[in-house]
C-alpha cells in the first residue's frame, strides 16, 4: 500500500494540472481581494468607508469559500488526474501487476484528498495574506481561533467529501471529458437544481441541506446558525465514507479497459 | 511438468455474447506461446483475463500453479492492447512510476531498462512525442520492470519499423533463452511470430480451435499432401477410414493430408477405385499464415 501511494505521489508531483489549480486557488482569492478593493475604491469615500469598516481577511475567505469556484477547480483537477489513468491505459499496468484493488483506490483517494487540500490551503493562505495586506487579518477582533479553526476544519472537510465524490465518479466513467463534465455538474449546477426542486417539494424540508455544496455556503462564515456545524460534519463524513465505500466496491468488480 | 498459465473453461461472455469462451490452455514454464487469431477472436480478453484486468464469467485460472492470483501476479509484465504510457512524463519518468509502485530500491534499473529497449538516447523528450514504436519498447520496459517470470504481450510489434521488429524480437528470444522468461504474445504478423513461437494457440470466435508445438507445426507446414477431388465429404470419410486421420479439409474441399506422403499412389488409387474422381493430387507446403488461414476455414 505504501509503494502505491509513494507512486501516486511521485505522480501528483509530476502533474501540471496539479500546479496549475494549485496557482488559481491562490490567484483566485488574489483577484478576489483586488476586486473587492477596486470596488470599495469606485464607491467614493462614505460608502467606501462603509464597506471598509466591515472587511477584513477572514471576511475575503468567508465571501469566497461561499462560492463554488473552489470545487470546480477541485472537480477538473480530480477529473483530470484519475480517469486520465484509463484513458492513457496506465490503470491498466498498475492492476495487472497484481496490487489489491481497494488499495488501489485508496491510494488514489488519498492523494487526491491531500491535493484538493493543498490546494484549499494555497486559497486561504493567498486570502489571508492579501486581506491582511489591504485591510488587515482581523481589525475589529471579531474572530476566535475556535471559530476560525471550526471554519477552516468543516470546510476543508466538506471539501474532503467533494474530492472523494470526483474520484468515485471518476473511476465509474473513466472518461476524462465525461467526468470532468459531471464532476462539474455536481459542483456548479446540481445546487442549483436542487434549489428549484425545493420549489416542487415545498418548506417542509431543505434539499440543499443534504449535498455538499449546501453545507459548504452554510458554514462559510465565523458565526454559523445553530446545528449547522455539526450537519456540515454529518453530511461531509456521509459523503467521504459513502463514496469511499461505493467507490471501492465498483472498482473491485469493474473490467479495467 | 510446471506450468506457467493453465486455465480450465475459461469464458467471458458479454452482453450475452462469449467473447472467450471454455478456452483451456496449458502454457509449460520457459515457452514461447504465439496467441493466433482474427481481429475479435478473443485473443485480448483472454490476456486481460489472465492480467486481472477483466474478470471470468466461468473458468479457473492457475500462474505458475497457484490459485493466488493477485500474488502470482506480480510475476508477470505485460502490455495489453495499446501502449499505456504517461504522456506527459520522458521515458525515465515513466519507468520511475513502476519502480516506486514495485518497491524496487535501486534507481539503476530504470537507467538499464531504458538502455536495454533502445531509448537511451531520447532524453528529456515526452512520451507523447514518441513514435508508435518507441512507445511499444517503452511499454516493453515497463513490462520488464520488476524481472518478471512471465511476459504477456499483446501485438508488441504493432508500429516497429523491420529493424525495431527485429530488436524486440531478439530481445525476447534473449529473455527467454538467457533468463528462461515464459512468453505469451498474440501478433498479427504470423511469419515474425514463427520466428519466435514454440508452441501455438488458434481462437477463433472465442473458442480455442488448435494447439499444437513448433515442432508439429514444421512437420505439417513442411510435407503435405494436398488432394482435389470431386466429392470431398466420401473422400474425407474413406481416408479417416482407410489411410489416415490426421488431415484437414479446407473451405474449397481440398483435402490436405499429413502423414502417409509417400503412398500418394496407393492413396490415388484408393479414391479412385471408390469412384472418387480426383483432379489434383501433389506435394505442398505451407507457412504459419498459410496453415492459420486453413484454420480459419476448414477445420478437421
Amino acid at each position: 500500500m505504501i509503494d502505491i501511494i509513494r507512486s501516486e505521489f511521485y505522480k501528483l508531483a509530476k502533474a501540471r494540472s496539479f500546479f496549475i489549480c494549485l496557482a488559481l486557488c491562490a490567484a483566485l482569492a488574489v483577484f478576489l481581494g483586488f476586486a473587492i478593493q477596486m470596488g470599495v475604491a469606485a464607491r467614493g469615500s462614505s460608502d467606501g468607508a462603509a464597506i471598509l469598516s466591515d472587511i477584513s481577511a477572514l471576511v475575503l475567505l468567508e465571501q469566497t469559500l461561499g462560492q463554488p469556484f473552489l470545487p470546480t477547480l477541485f472537480a477538473i483537477f480530480v477529473s483530470l488526474f484519475v480517469s486520465s489513468e484509463f484513458h492513457n491505459g496506465t490503470m491498466k499496468n498498475c492492476v495487472s501487476k497484481g496490487f489489491n484493488r481497494i488499495q488501489i483506490y485508496l491510494a488514489k483517494l488519498l492523494v487526491c484528498g491531500l491535493a484538493v487540500l493543498a490546494m484549499y490551503a494555497a486559497h486561504v493562505i493567498a486570502a489571508f495574506i492579501v486581506g491582511s495586506v489591504l485591510w488587515g487579518f482581523d481589525p475589529y477582533g471579531l474572530a476566535t481561533v475556535s471559530n476560525v479553526a471550526t471554519l477552516l476544519l468543516s470546510e476543508g472537510l466538506l471539501f474532503l467529501a467533494y474530492a472523494a465524490l470526483f474520484v468515485l465518479v471518476s473511476l465509474w466513467l473513466r472518461s476524462v471529458g465525461a467526468s470532468i463534465a459531471v464532476n462539474i455538474c455536481a459542483s456548479y449546477l446540481f445546487p442549483t437544481l436542487l434549489m428549484a426542486a425545493n420549489y416542487i417539494v415545498g418548506d417542509t424540508v431543505t434539499l440543499s441541506d443534504y449535498w455538499i455544496s449546501g453545507n459548504i455556503s452554510a458554514l462559510a462564515t465565523l458565526s454559523p446558525e445553530p446545528g449547522a456545524v455539526v450537519q456540515g460534519i454529518v453530511v461531509g463524513l456521509a459523503y467521504l465514507i459513502g463514496s469511499t465505500v461505493l467507490g471501492s466496491l465498483l472498482f473491485r468488480r469493474q473490467d479495467i479497459r | 511438468m510446471e506450468y506457467a498459465v493453465q486455465t480450465r473453461d475459461l469464458t467471458k461472455v458479454f452482453a450475452g455474447r462469449s467473447a472467450v469462451n471454455r478456452v483451456s490452455v496449458s502454457i509449460r514454464q520457459g515457452d514461447i506461446y504465439g496467441f493466433i487469431g482474427e481481429n475479435g477472436a478473443g485473443k485480448t480478453t483472454f490476456m486481460r483475463m489472465l492480467c486481472g484486468l477483466a474478470r471470468p464469467t466461468r473458468g479457473t485460472i492457475q500462474i505458475f500453479g497457484s490459485d493466488e492470483l493477485e500474488k502470482q501476479r506480480r510475476r508477470i509484465g505485460c502490455t495489453i492492447e495499446s501502449p499505456a504510457i504517461y504522456p506527459a512524463l520522458t521515458a525515465e519518468e515513466n519507468l520511475e512510476v513502476y519502480r516506486i509502485l514495485l518497491g524496487i530500491s535501486s534507481k539503476e534499473v530504470v537507467l538499464q531498462l531504458v538502455g536495454f529497449v533502445g531509448l537511451g538516447n531520447v532524453g528529456k523528450k515526452k512520451a507523447r512525442d514518441f513514435s508508435l514504436g518507441m512507445k511499444q519498447r517503452l511499454m516493453i520496459a515497463i513490462a520488464l520492470m520488476g524481472s518478471p517470470d512471465l511476459l504477456i504481450l499483446d501485438e508488441p510489434m504493432n508500429g516497429l519499423d523491420p529493424m525495431g521488429i527485429k530488436e524486440v524480437r531478439d530481445l525476447l528470444l534473449a529473455l527467454n533463452k538467457e533468463k528462461g522468461l515464459t512468453i505469451l504474445l498474440s501478433s498479427h504478423i504470423l511469419d515474425e511470430l514463427s520466428r519466435m513461437a514454440t508452441c501455438y494457440g488458434i481462437i477463433h470466435e472465442g473458442n480455442l480451435i488448435d494447439e499444437f508445438s513448433a515442432e508439429a507445426l514444421e512437420q505439417r507446414c513442411r510435407n503435405n499432401l494436398r488432394i482435389v477431388v470431386d466429392d470431398p465429404h466420401k473422400a474425407k470419410e474413406l481416408l479417416a477410414t482407410a489411410v489416415s486421420s490426421n488431415f484437414d479439409v479446407l473451405p474449397d474441399g481440398v483435402l490436405v493430408v499429413y502423414d502417409h506422403l509417400d503412398e500418394a499412389a496407393a492413396i490415388n488409387q484408393l479414391l479412385v477405385s471408390n469412384g472418387i474422381a480426383v483432379s489434383a493430387l501433389a506435394p505442398g507446403e505451407q507457412n504459419l499464415e498459410a496453415y492459420f488461414m486453413d484454420k480459419m476455414g476448414g477445420k478437421r
